[in-house]
């Protein structure tokens, strides 16, 4: 009996220091301290040219577009929104967020987008009541080429630009609207913005596959819904998670396209769970035939299972499929992969700096993105940092 | 023990929302709403004898309706109650439209700002020109104004003898008397600052219970109209913005939302007895009933209607347009 319980100890020790030892190293490169309030979101984004671009959000003043020479480490500040705007807005009227996911185009050129940093989200003081105001985000273009920052305007007044896509076929990027979440899209040749009108959703992540449709979610407005534009038809149509596995459904924070294009992953902000969203499973039903009222069509997705994690704390918040195929995303601190071959979750370990210092006691991690030889890059804040894990991502035998 | 019960009692009183600067529940409840995004924008609501009804148009100008059954459940139905005429200009967003008391005949804005008289359903629906109410906006092109510079009202109202009223050509009501047939601009005009008199039409018009009229501008005043003496009084602004899409009178209280679409709409409270704004928040809801609080809604007048157990409902419009049940956390001003 003594034997088997003093088994029992060793094993659960076992257990426990083999977790705490997993862990995965990352080369850290601090974001310009005098670029951020230690915060940013999902902007980051990292270009054919290997170059990582970071949008910032400083509270009350003014975000920045930064730029990251990996294989140096050198930073360039490349500009703030209220310098090439004019805008002198303070507090809740301030450019004070790059939120939305960087794009950049089939030529290269890097497109940013601001939001309001400070808000009420209940009362909303500056909206309509305010002389100034928060006036809108605007949209921006850095061309590396040249060094040109182009200020694209206001896309919609008084609301932030979130989300982002861009469709580099028909030349066009996909934003939302904040508050009022309206999906947005700018024509980048015709310099046009078109409003689709209200999602109900506040999707960090707008993905697009090889069809141009884009989808976002309709969490929290609508959880069990994902909304999908499909610019065959110029619909937004909203689809009703049919769920296949043991759930709950958990409306995601990160969605991204699959290597395939056949299929989105997801995961939640505070979830555990990893999604496949079967694109091949979308059936638009006929007005008044719907399957779930309310809704134009059902999405198959199938539940991958609960993130393998010995911390037992769940924070899916950032991701980015890799040149392998495979769904990295932070869970906090740890770093997780989803194989979808092999339909496996396998816990990469704890971020550590190299050399083997851990990261901020207050990291959490916000955007991701592959690098073209296959490094991934995850942001955290609390200080802002860009994290590179070189070549993570490439398959095995290289290219 | 004892500190173990204060304690206690405590945290009963935070749960109870004791503390809370806003009082508990949501101010609005959703309606589950059958219909697609796309074809839910709900354009008008209509308290009929045998219950709510309303009106939706989708994103293709069809227009469809439905009935709130047990102030609850939204029903779609094929057409409104047998006799009631179905209000085609609808589809037409911004077009004043009102049914009479019996809702056999139906008064409408046309396009270029004329009254125009709706009777009969379907290969019997009959409709009259009754003569010009709006004016056009300065600068435009009066010959080929384009239809947003008339200068229409949203909303129509009766008094109690059965006169039909408006506002029309540069913020001047108009009278429309069923029973003689006759049409007259009256002396009283809607409250605005001087020069801004052409885009002075009626967003909103409730009759209290004493006779008066409250409306509100499409530059977001609210003002009283004595039916008796045709007297106007300018009761102020709630909001900066422009726009009352909605006021409905309620326990003796004046219930609205201001605000514009390229705005936040707000709710307010007017107290008609202390001449006194109580000024609430934006008209945050849930999409869908149980979800959270971010949503924004787009409001078009007439956005509020009294249902039935005096229940207050506001529509909304939009691709997610709906229903939804106000409960009013604004209070009077009154101490008692």
């Amino acid at each position: 009996m003594l034997t088997a319980f003093r088994f029992s100890i060793m094993l659960m020790l076992a257990v426990i220091l083999a977790g705490a030892a997993t862990a995965i190293e990352g080369v850290l490169f601090t974001v310009p301290p005098e670029t951020n309030t230690s915060s940013a979101y999902t902007a980051l984004a990292a270009s054919p040219a290997g170059k990582v671009y970071v949008g910032t959000a400083l509270y009350g003043g003014s975000a920045w577009l930064c730029e990251l020479d990996p294989a140096t480490g050198l930073w360039r500040k490349l500009f703030n929104a209220h310098q090439v705007t004019r805008d002198a807005g303070t507090g809740l009227d301030s450019q004070s967020k790059i939120h939305a996911k960087i794009q950049i185009d089939a030529d290269g050129v890097i497109w940013a987008a601001t939001k309001q940093g400070n808000e009420e989200f209940v009362v909303r003081p500056e909206y309509g009541e305010s002389p100034g105001g928060y006036p809108g985000g605007h949209l921006f273009s850095y061309d590396p080429r040249d060094g040109r920052v182009t200020d694209h305007g206001i896309l919609m007044k008084q609301e932030g630009l979130m989300g982002g896509a861009i469709d580099n076929a028909r030349r066009r990027l996909y934003l939302w609207s904040d508050p009022k979440q309206h999906l947005l899209i700018y024509d980048i040749a015709a310099n046009r913005v078109t409003d689709k009108g209200v999602t109900g959703g506040s999707p960090r992540y707008i993905a697009i596959d090889p069809n141009g449709r884009v989808f976002g979610t309709g969490w929290p407005g609508r959880p069990g819904v994902l909304w999908m534009y499909d610019p065959a038809t110029d619909e937004l149509s909203d689809l009703a998670v049919r769920l296949d596995g043991p759930g709950p459904y958990e409306d995601p924070y990160v969605l991204v396209t699959g290597a395939d294009g056949r299929r989105l992953f997801g995961c939640a902000l505070f979830g555990k769970h990893v999604f496949e969203y079967d694109l091949d499973s979308i059936r638009l039903e006929a007005p008044g035939k719907e399957t779930v009222p309310g809704t134009c069509g059902t999405i198959r997705v199938i539940d991958r299972g609960v993130v393998p994690n010995p911390e037992k704390e769940y924070n899916l918040h950032a991701g980015a499929v890799g040149l392998d195929g495979c769904f990295y995303f932070a869970n906090q601190k740890r770093l997780v992969r989803y194989d979808p071959r092999k339909q496996q979750i396998e816990d990469l370990g704890e971020v550590r700096q190299k050399g083997d210092a851990p990261l901020s006691k207050t990291a959490i991690p916000n955007g991701a993105a592959v690098g073209p030889d296959g490094s991934l890059y995850v942001m955290y804040i609390y200080p802002l940092v860009v994290v590179q894990f070189e070549r993570l991502t490439l398959p095995p035998g290289g290219k | 023990m004892r500190r173990f019960f204060l304690l206690l009692v405590t945290m009963c009183l935070w749960a109870a929302g004791a503390f809370a600067n806003v009082p508990m529940g949501p101010e609005f409840q959703a309606l589950t709403m059958p219909m697609r995004p796309g074809r839910r924008s709900v354009e008008r609501l209509l308290l009929l004898p045998d219950g709510l009804y309303g009106v939706t148009v989708s994103e293709q100008g069809r227009i469809g309706y439905f009935r709130v059954v047990d102030g609850e459940i939204i029903e779609p139905v094929a057409a409104l109650p047998n006799g009631v005429v179905e209000p085609l200009e609808l589809a037409d967003r911004g077009c004043g439209f009102t049914w009479d008391p019996t809702a056999k005949v139906a008064y409408s804005l046309s396009s270029t700002g004329k009254l125009l008289k709706h009777t009969g359903r379907g290969a019997d629906r009959k409709t009259e020109e009754l003569g010009q109410v709006s004016g056009t906006r300065p600068f435009e092109d009066k010959q080929n104004a384009k239809v947003e510079g008339y200068q229409r009202s949203s909303v129509m109202f009766f008094d109690p003898q059965g006169n039909l009223y408006t506002a029309g050509k540069d913020g001047f009501l108009f009278r429309y008397a069923p029973a003689t047939g006759k049409l007259e601009q009256l002396d009283a005009r809607l409250p605005a600052v001087r020069g801004r008199e052409p885009w002075a039409s009626l967003d909103a018009a409730v009759l209290a219970p004493d006779g008066m009229v409250y409306g509100g501008t499409f530059d977001g005043y609210l003002f009283s109209l004595d039916l008796q003496t045709l007297q106007v009084v300018n009761l102020g602004k709630p909001l900066r913005q422009g726009r009352i899409p909605g006021l409905v009178m309620r326990n003796g209280n004046l219930y609205g939302i201001g605000g514009d679409e390229e705005g936040l709409p707000r709710t307010f409270l007017y107290d008609i007895e202390d001449h006194g704004f109580v000024l609430g928040t934006p008209i945050q809801t849930p999409a869908v009933p149980g979800s959270g609080p971010y949503s924004q809604h787009e409001i078009s007048p007439p956005a509020l209607v009294i249902g039935p157990q005096n229940q207050i409902y506001l529509a909304t419009t939009g691709r997610l347009g709906g229903v939804f049940r106000w409960i009013p956390h604004l209070q009077s001003i009154h101490p008692g």
